[in-house]
């Protein structure tokens, strides 16, 4: 057994590449299992191996060793209209990429009152990628943030009623970020600068559930914020270059060097409910509600240290200035039968970046979210899960000064995973 | 396509300029004399001029010949005003510009034994050279009166970089750079002149380097645009001198742009083809039709003649950066239009609070004024036609004598509407028929590299 759960986290690890979603609010990302999805995220007062990421109170009522994969396929669009202070502009559409991020999830029993837990997943991530001249050159061209979370943890349970689970963070981040230079000289018009990066950050997470009745569990889980400290190189390219004495002086002003940042990861705190009216269609319907708080204020700005500096690069401060969000997610579950379970549900998510500070790099907006899942149980131990997301964004007019416009997104997910209990 | 000009169409408009200095003054000439008061003149004595190559008196190629910066438009300004010692560059011999980044002498025109006319650079005076190598004396005066334009700046380099810094890309700025100036801007320069009266014509640079390369340069950024003109105003209303904003004519409506079509056309014509060339255009091969916004470059001109069959055939097209294609024409017209609706709301956000309004010279209309109608002096009508027109020098891009004495009555007309002056006008009749190097007969040339002559509009 112990060697099977071996192979299985290997196999996770190279299954499990990190990959840049542009999903929730911000860039934190809450689609993490195949089940969850179902209901539309809302999971915090339930109990499977994906509590482990909604809520890891919730494994201590697992018998057994549950193992659970996921694949999800996302894809992402949005057009943008502007610069809108130009006389003239048109709509530009974000080139198009799809994602497919792998979570897992493990968890056993260690005792009668305890269970262990290990999940890998990507809970903070983006991509966005625009066409190499497109009006917004400067802005944003490429961003790629990866992150990988390895989240080992720990539950219990305290009598019959409460539940409390307990885990570590381990964030692997990559940034990837690529922009134009405006050089000033119309021939040598554009010096192209990259920012690739790596870092690690640390954080914690808990979670209560309690079985306040039969048929109602509440659930509390809080997973704190950290920050990703990043060291990479920047080099800058230069366009076009036509003169031999531009070339040697954007060399001069623009040298190739290492960087650092840091990336603030806010803290998320999800509060949830669980209901199963006994005597609703026969004890087969489940209610699931959840809250979602994201302290996205944490994420005031982006700063970046060139460790040279130039007249012609200086070290790079960003506004962000994110705000603080609020989630709200609800949805139904359906025992149809033996084998066949029916889920739909529906999310609201608040924007956390001011209208003034929308840009393309992560063009977010206030949104909605439909979903619809199925689970399969194929035998005693196999269940196969599948969800459909579609997350619907409010048209968003952003007066960033660099680049005024209107940003239209949508953004359609697919999800497959697959439950095993041994 | 060798025959850029006849002997005959240029003998023509040199004659037609010698009937009208013949003609002497007469009343369609604007501004006949006026005494002005002193003292108002007074309030506009210690004069700065700030720009780029237009301010700056380049003409046919290069920078500081004596007898084309004499003719910059700041300097006949000064002159009209009753400046005395009005400073400005000047070098030797025929000024110093660059083909490719060969240093050369300003470009004029020769006939060969047949009379066929061609343009060729003249050489390079290496007093020019050493010079720009020398940069700046210890004791250059940069106070008022003085023009600061600097060819090939543009508006974000004007008002963002140290000269000691941009220098090493625009050997221009060498001859305003020494050790009290290098850590300083154009505009900062221009701030710090002791100016009661400046002059500003900037962000030309910022679009035209786009269309003389055929769209494969860059135009600045919107917001680095607006930027740079909320700093750079700001910095020179802090003076309290006058102020005029001059802003960007159509940078399409030039001959380096226009010149080209109308001669491949007349070949077309002769050999019954359809009016289109074969071009890259956005990295593919495409046939362009000639007009509706597709031009063929006058940087084309040198490789075209050498090369019958360039843009002929699909399998030899015209490099993209030889022509501009209707959707890089809307792309630069969108950005003059940009800018200069900037630049109106930038010049208008300056007025509250001040002595006297700042202006707003809309050389943009009365450029597309000119192109539309030409104008009318003593009886005869220059154009923007290339060379012939009379407005234009050799380069295509930059106006000659008569053009700048045609552009500082621009901005005269608009100071002594906008504040009351009566400062007289320029007679242009002093530049009819001395358009810089027009008419100089010397042994014959081949074409010069008008492929390099792109990088020289970069200064």
């Amino acid at each position: 057994m112990t060697k099977r759960v071996a192979c299985l986290l290997a196999g996770a690890c190279l299954l499990a590449v990190p990959v840049p979603r542009l999903l929730a609010a911000g860039f934190a990302i809450h689609e993490q299992s195949g089940v969850a999805m179902g209901t539309a995220g809302a999971y915090g007062a339930a109990q499977g191996a994906a509590s482990l990421f909604y809520n890891p109170a919730g494994l201590a009522g697992l018998e057994g060793l549950h193992a659970e994969l996921g694949l999800n396929i996302i894809s992402p669009s949005t057009d943008f209209t502007g610069p809108t202070d130009r006389p003239t502009f048109g709509k530009t559409a974000m080139e198009s990429q799809t994602f497919t991020p792998v979570d897992l999830y493990l968890s056993g029993r260690l005792s009668e009152q305890a269970r262990w837990g290990c999940g890998l997943f990507t809970y903070m991530g983006l991509g966005t990628k625009w066409a190499d001249d497109w009006a917004g050159r400067t802005v944003s061209e490429e961003i790629d943030l990866k992150t990988l979370t390895v989240n080992p943890a720990l539950a219990f349970k305290l009598g019959d009623k409460t539940r409390l689970g307990l885990g570590l963070d381990l964030m692997w981040g990559q940034a990837l970020m690529s922009k134009d230079s405006y050089t000033g000289y119309p021939f040598n018009g554009y010096v192209d600068a990259k920012i690739d990066g790596t870092g690690l950050g640390y954080g914690w997470n808990m979670g209560v559930q309690r079985q306040v009745s039969p048929e109602l569990t509440l659930g509390l889980s809080y997973r704190s914020g950290m920050t990703l400290s990043a060291d990479g190189d920047a080099t800058f390219e230069l366009q076009n270059v036509s003169n031999v004495s531009h070339q040697a002086l954007l060399d001069s002003m623009f040298p190739d060097t290492p960087v650092n940042l840091d990336l603030d990861i806010p803290d998320l705190v999800i509060a949830a409910a669980e209901w199963k009216p006994a005597d609703l269609l026969d004890g087969k319907l489940t209610w699931r509600g959840d809250v979602v708080f994201t302290r996205w204020n944490v994420y005031q700005s982006l700063d970046i240290d060139f460790e040279t500096n130039t007249p012609g690069l200086a070290d790079s401060h960003s506004p962000k200035e994110y705000q603080n969000t609020w989630a709200f997610r609800t949805g139904l579950e359906y025992g149809l039968n033996d084998r066949l379970t029916l889920r739909g549900g529906w999310y609201y998510e608040q924007n956390a970046v001011q209208d003034h500070l929308v840009e393309p790099s992560l063009p977010d907006a206030e949104r909605n979210g439909l979903s619809l899942g199925a689970s399969w149980q194929v035998n005693e131990d196999l269940a196969l899960d599948a969800y459909f997301l579609q997350v619907l964004l409010q048209d968003r007019v952003s007066s960033f000064a660099a680049l005024p416009g209107g940003y239209d997104s949508d953004i359609p997910i697919f999800g497959l995973s697959a439950r095993k209990e041994f | 396509m060798k025959q850029l000009l006849t002997k005959q169409r240029l003998l023509a408009a040199l004659a037609a300029a010698a009937l009208a200095l013949g003609c002497g003054t007469s009343d369609t000439i604007p501004g006949s004399p006026t005494h002005d008061s002193a003292a108002d003149l007074a309030d506009l004595q210690e004069y700065v001029a700030i720009g780029n190559s237009l301010t700056a008196g380049y003409q046919s190629g290069a920078w500081g010949n004596p007898e084309h910066v004499a003719a910059s438009y700041p300097n006949l300004i000064a002159r009209q005003l009753g400046i005395a010692g009005f400073k400005q560059v000047s070098m030797a011999g025929t000024g110093l510009g660059f083909s490719g980044v060969t240093p050369v002498g300003n470009m004029v025109v020769n006939f060969d034994s047949t009379g066929t006319a061609a343009l060729s650079y003249t050489t390079v005076d290496p007093a020019n050279l050493a010079a720009m190598a020398a940069g700046a004396p210890v004791d250059f005066d940069f106070n008022a009166p003085r023009n600061l334009g600097i060819p090939g700046i543009t508006l974000m380099h004007a008002m963002g970089a140290p000269l000691g810094v941009y220098a090493a890309g625009n050997p221009y700025a060498a001859f305003y750079t020494n050790a009290s100036s290098s850590a300083k801007t154009q505009v900062q320069l221009a701030a710090e002149a002791g100016a009661n009266f400046i002059t500003c014509w900037l962000g030309n640079n910022d679009v035209l380097g786009y269309v003389t390369s055929g769209g494969t340069g860059a135009i600045t950024p919107s917001a680095t645009f607006q930027a740079s003109l909320s700093g750079a105003l700001g910095m020179l209303a802090n003076t309290a001198a006058y102020l005029a904003v001059v802003n960007i004519p159509a940078v399409t409506a030039i001959p380096f742009v226009t010149y080209m079509n109308a001669t491949i056309i007349a070949q077309l014509d002769a050999l019954g083809l359809p009016h289109a060339v074969y071009a890259v255009v956005d990295g593919a091969t495409t046939a362009l039709p000639l007009g509706g916004g597709n031009y063929v470059l006058l940087s084309a001109a040198t490789a075209m003649s050498a090369d019958p069959t360039l843009g002929a055939s699909p399998l030899n097209p015209l490099p993209d950066a030889y022509v501009l294609d209707s959707a890089e024409t809307a792309a630069a017209q969108a950005a003059v239009e940009d800018f200069n609706a900037r630049i109106a709301a930038g010049v208008t956000a300056l007025n509250a609070g001040r002595d006297h309004d700042a202006l707003l010279v809309d050389m943009n209309a009365f450029f597309n004024h000119v192109v539309a109608h030409g104008v009318t002096y003593g009886g005869e009508t220059f154009t923007a036609q290339f060379v012939e027109g009379g407005i234009f020098s050799l380069d295509g891009v930059h106006p000659t004598s008569l053009g700048y004495a045609i552009v500082a009555n621009e901005i005269l007309e608009t100071i002594n509407a906008g504040w009351g002056f009566d400062v007289e006008l320029v007679d242009p009749a002093e530049f009819i028929g001395v358009t810089g190097g027009l008419g100089s007969v010397e042994i014959p040339a081949e074409l010069p590299d008008f492929g390099s002559v792109v990088e020289l509009f970069q200064h």
